[in-house]
């Protein structure tokens, strides 16, 4: 027993050695979490974006005189290990700022910590509208457009085309529940001709050949997908084999434009399709072409759409923090509020009605090219136009 | 009409690739008794085999099928390698331990495909001669699907050929049916089991390889197949060949009709189905009892016995540590400390119900999550304080505990286990769908503790004090009338019986115990994150708790305290040092069980015990 005794010791031992080792460093802590282990192939990129971010900054100096340094963690795809890590991240590390996450949970559940901890968050991805409406706080800044107005926008779109008679395929979570519900009621305000004959709910990786023959089973004359990865995968595969992709029906996405999506399927992405997207290959701009030949250049792959926000939300914390002439949180937070920034893809500014930015997804066609597939683009998402009313909003966010 | 047959259809083709996967998983359990944990990481193993083959012999003509059976082979040898490397050591534990085995070999194949194959999702080749559809009844069905029912059958035929026509058959039935007799009748045990595990990864890489021309090879096969495989066979009857493809039929075509009527019912189908089946045969369409009693007594091998007066020392000891604490680590410390104990007492909970109350429960989450909701719900709408929400907490999970109890107490073994996981997995479906009442996925947020009790030290000895002394009480019931009562009914089910105990009311009170403290700690959680998701009730939260209770060990009393300490301290430490954390937690977790079969707490006091000369 004397040895159970003496590792209990040497335990507490470690654990007091490592809060003592996380005292103050020179460089500007950032807390970065990503599901590496559980979705690598959505954290990768973002984590290339924060790097290249953090490098150019560092080349020209720093912030506040002082070097950034990136500490990364695991959330293990779990909103509760996300909140362990960020306690770790906080506490032991003692950093400024944290940023990350794809899986909208544990996005939520870091969003909470930060303003009970007084820590500010700032984000790349955030495809929750509760996020910064009715669970909106001073600490949260997310860049990710809502999907509020994603469904809003693609529903304008579908309000235009001939077809009547839709079917909408999502993963039976809060995401693809909203974006649904949202995509209906605009379009058919819209379109009080329109109807919905089918809604297919498969369970996130578990979409099945019998969700895609139910879907077309009333013969829909326009789709709505936004089921993603393998479940995309899949739907794209069965319905090029199944020939279900014809001309005389109209198919919109939230999810196929996406470069994560989008560059592995290559030519089996069927042409026509209207989708949401960022459109790394074409957009002309000089500060765009010099982000991605850097990020090519870096770390020999394409840029995708987590590389994008890794990379602005990393800009954003710098410009906050030179902004606020302080590393403190509330600061920081204060400073963030409204913060406006040049990005590769043009000016991004943090609304100051809810701390969502105000980046906007490119509606575009996809096309096949020589170089693989890519989309056309037809118009780009005005947020002020399409989000919702400010005293909405106000109220939303003042209920708590 | 025809769009009915194409359904059906439909649901066949789900059912040949379920079958070819969960034939594999139930010959394996048939004979050597393990529950293959990793048999989905095999059939992802398969895939990825397969594609990078297709890769490099070129997809097209002949190559293709070359690709698929070269996959099939290999993943036959890697599973023969794991079997001879692994398997064959942890034989002689306890069938949980074996369990855990497996596990750790999930969460190795994870890391290595993720830094083999590289993040991004793969897109194999489409089958050469069966990319398109045919027409049938004027509906288009893609050919291959069609190959793949077809080649299911003649996978089933042949597999039914080989056991009932073969020398190497009749032993595997044999096997299946009295494995001790067949070793001392001569034959050679361990080749036989190798052989059977090598057959039956070779049908889980060939489910995965046949995968590849309908979709995207990627990270998260393994867990999405191995649940579905694992229900499949369970509803079947474990070992039982027949009852797989049956099994297989009524899963795939259900889900094709289910889904035309409730298109929301994804989430929760197949546990319902084997819910159903479980609740009017216990032992599954196939299974027999017989199968079972082996299991039952390996539990947990070995009386408990109360601990030596000298003991008590190290517990006050120990006790004046966990008190000093604050003055001992940093504030994260203390977090990560409050962490430790609240799952100290989920893993304690769950030690009562597995090692003294010998039912293999593999749903505990179900109580931990019942608690955890519990309290969140009452905090958000009713305004209820802290106090109140915790004794609602574990009043709940009773409740839960003992409506599902009542139905899991007329199962036992491996199929009481699953009815455990099934209802879990139901109340999770419940969590993640009602969106407006539980957040959903996104879960109900800032629930935290009240000002006196929300600084870390503070919550620290809150936790402390409500967790110690309930795992006192939990102590205490094991060596109360009560305990022994239950530990007969473990140990000699019909000679307890024969004295007069009701062992299935024990069993049943038992279940509602654990689960009332399981609740507890899920509510204590609650106030610990601030938060709550459904993430509590899944699967990966009974798969701590199970991990947690066995690597401290069932025979002891600190052995899931120990446990919980340790998994939680590794789970969180390495995951800092390296991004590999799923290898090394993989490895420790394998050593644990090759080393120390007995779990760190048992495998201690038994070098103890040998050093004083107790046993030989």
């Amino acid at each position: 027993m004397k040895k159970i005794l003496l590792c209990a010791a040497v335990l507490f031992g470690l654990l007091a050695a490592q809060a003592m080792a996380a005292d103050a460093q020179p460089p500007i802590k950032i807390g970065a979490l990503q599901c590496f282990s559980t979705c690598a192939r959505w954290a990768e990129p973002t984590r290339n974006g924060w790097q290249l971010a953090i490098d150019e900054i560092n080349a020209s100096g720093g912030v506040l005189g002082r070097k950034l340094e990136l500490v990364t963690r695991d959330d293990k795809g779990d909103p509760d290990a996300a909140l362990l890590a960020a306690d770790d991240l906080l506490l032991r590390e003692k950093v400024s700022v944290i940023t990350g996450p794809v899986m909208g949970n544990v996005v939520a559940a870091l969003s909470s910590f930060a303003v009970k901890n007084q820590l500010p968050y700032i984000t790349g991805y955030g495809a929750v509208d509760d996020l910064t409406w009715k669970n909106g706080n001073d600490f949260t800044f997310v860049d990710d457009e809502s999907p509020y107005t994603q469904a809003k926008s693609l529903a304008q779109l579908a309000a235009t085309l001939p077809a009547k008679r839709w079917a909408t395929l999502a993963p039976n979570y809060v995401y693809g529940r909203d974006f649904v519900h949202n995509f209906e009621e605009e379009l058919k305000k819209l379109r009080p001709d329109v109807t919905f004959v089918r809604e297919e709910w498969p369970a996130i990786g578990h979409l099945g050949a019998e969700n895609i023959t139910s879907l077309f089973s009333n013969d829909p004359q326009g789709v709505l997908v936004t089921a993603f990865t393998q479940d995309l995968a899949k739907f794209i595969r069965e319905g090029n084999i199944r020939g279900l992709f014809t001309k005389n029906r109209v198919f919109i996405s939230s999810t196929l434009g996406i470069p994560e999506e989008m560059d592995y399927l290559g030519k089996e992405i069927p042409e026509g399709w209207y989708v949401q997207t960022y459109p790394w290959r074409s957009i002309d701009t000089p500060e765009h072409k010099a982000f991605v030949s850097a990020y090519e250049a870096k770390f020999n792959v394409t840029p995708k759409l987590g590389s994008l926000y890794g990379y602005i939300s990393i800009k954003q914390i710098a410009a906050a923090i030179v902004k606020a002439g302080s590393v403190k949180g509330v600061a920081i937070a204060k400073a963030a509020k409204g913060l406006e920034i040049d990005t590769p893809v043009g000016p991004i500014k943090f609304r100051e009605i809810d701390n969502r930015s105000n980046f906007g997804f490119w509606i575009g066609r996809t096309v096949q090219t020589k170089d693989g597939p890519s989309v056309v683009v037809i118009k780009r998402n005005n947020i002020a136009d399409l989000s919702p009313p400010d005293d909405w909003i106000r109220a939303q966010r003042n209920e708590k | 009409m025809s769009f009915l047959f194409i359904q059906l259809l439909t649901g066949l083709s789900t059912a040949a690739v379920l079958f070819l996967v969960a034939s594999g998983l139930s010959l394996i359990f048939g004979v050597t008794r393990i529950l293959n944990f990793a048999h989905g990481s095999l059939y992802m193993l398969g895939a990825y085999i397969a594609y990078t083959l297709t890769q490099f012999l070129g997809g097209a003509g002949m190559n293709f099928w070359l690709s698929l059976l070269l996959a099939s082979v290999g993943t036959g040898i890697i599973g023969a390698g794991i079997e001879m490397l692994i398997l064959r050591r942890v034989y002689h534990v306890p069938e949980l331990f074996q369990l855990l085995a497996t596990f750790a070999v999930v969460l190795i194949v994870q890391d290595v495909t993720l830094h083999t194959w590289g993040p991004e999702d793969l897109l194999g080749p489409q089958a050469p001669g069966l990319a398109g559809s045919i027409t049938l009844l004027g509906k288009p069905f893609p050919s291959y699907d069609l190959f793949l029912i077809g080649f299911a059958l003649v996978v089933l035929a042949g597999l039914y050929l080989l056991l009932h026509k073969t020398h190497f058959g009749i032993l595997v039935r044999a096997a299946t049916e009295d494995r001790e007799m067949v070793a001392n009748l001569g034959t050679n045990q361990k080749w036989l089991f190798t052989a059977v595990f090598a057959l039956g990864s070779l049908l889980a890489g060939l489910g995965g390889a046949l995968q590849l021309p309908r979709e995207s090879v990627s990270l998260t096969m393994d867990m999405s197949m191995i649940i579905d495989a694992f229900v499949v066979v369970v509803i079947g009857g474990m070992g039982s060949l027949r009852g797989a493809a049956l099994a297989s039929v009524i899963v795939g075509v259900t889900q094709a009709f289910g889904i035309l009527i409730f298109p929301q019912i994804t989430l929760v189908l197949l546990f319902l189905i084997m819910a159903v089946v479980l609740v009017f045969k216990p032992y599954g369409l196939f299974g027999s009892v017989e199968d079972m009693t082996v299991e039952k007594a390996q539990i947990s091998n070995g009386a408990m016995k109360p601990p030596a007066p000298r003991l008590k020392y190290v517990w006050i000891v120990a006790g004046i540590c966990l008190l000093a604490l604050p003055w001992l680590v940093g504030t994260y410390g203390l977090v990560l400390a409050s962490e430790m104990i609240i799952l100290a007492l989920f893993a304690a909970s769950l030690h009562f119900i597995m090692g003294p109350g010998g039912l293999g429960v593999f749903g505990h989450a179900l109580y931990f999550g019942l608690g955890a909701y519990a309290v969140a719900l009452l905090t958000k709408y009713f305004a209820v304080a802290m106090p109140l929400a915790l004794i609602a907490a574990p009043i709940a999970a009773v409740l839960g505990a003992l409506v599902f109890g009542w139905f899991c107490v007329r199962s036992q073994g491996i199929y009481l286990a699953m009815l455990t996981f099934a209802f879990a997995q139901m109340i999770w479906a419940v969590a993640f769908q009602w969106y407006d009442v539980t957040g959903g996925d996104n879960g109900l947020l800032g629930i935290w503790p009240p000002e006196w009790a929300s600084n870390p030290t503070a919550f620290y000895y809150f936790v402390l004090a409500l967790s110690g002394a309930s795992i006192f009480i939990l102590r205490h019931m094991i060596f109360s009338p009560y305990g022994y009562a239950l530990r007969a009914v473990r140990d000699q089910t019909k000679r307890a019986e024969a004295i007069g105990l009701n062992a299935r009311k024990l069993q049943w009170m038992g279940l509602g115990l654990a689960g009332a403290f399981a609740g507890l700690a899920g509510g204590l959680f609650v106030y610990s994150k601030g938060s709550v998701f459904p993430t509590t009730l899944d699967i990966h939260t009974t798969l701590d708790a199970f991990v947690m209770t066995l690597i401290g060990g069932l025979n002891s009393l600190s052995g899931p305290i120990v446990g919980s300490v340790v998994y939680t301290w590794l789970k969180s430490e390495i995951s800092r040092q390296t991004e590999l954390w799923r290898l090394a937690l993989g490895l420790i977790i394998l050593s644990i069980v090759i080393f120390f079969p007995q779990g760190i707490v048992g495998s201690f006091n038994q070098w103890v015990r040998k050093r004083k000369g107790e046993i030989g």
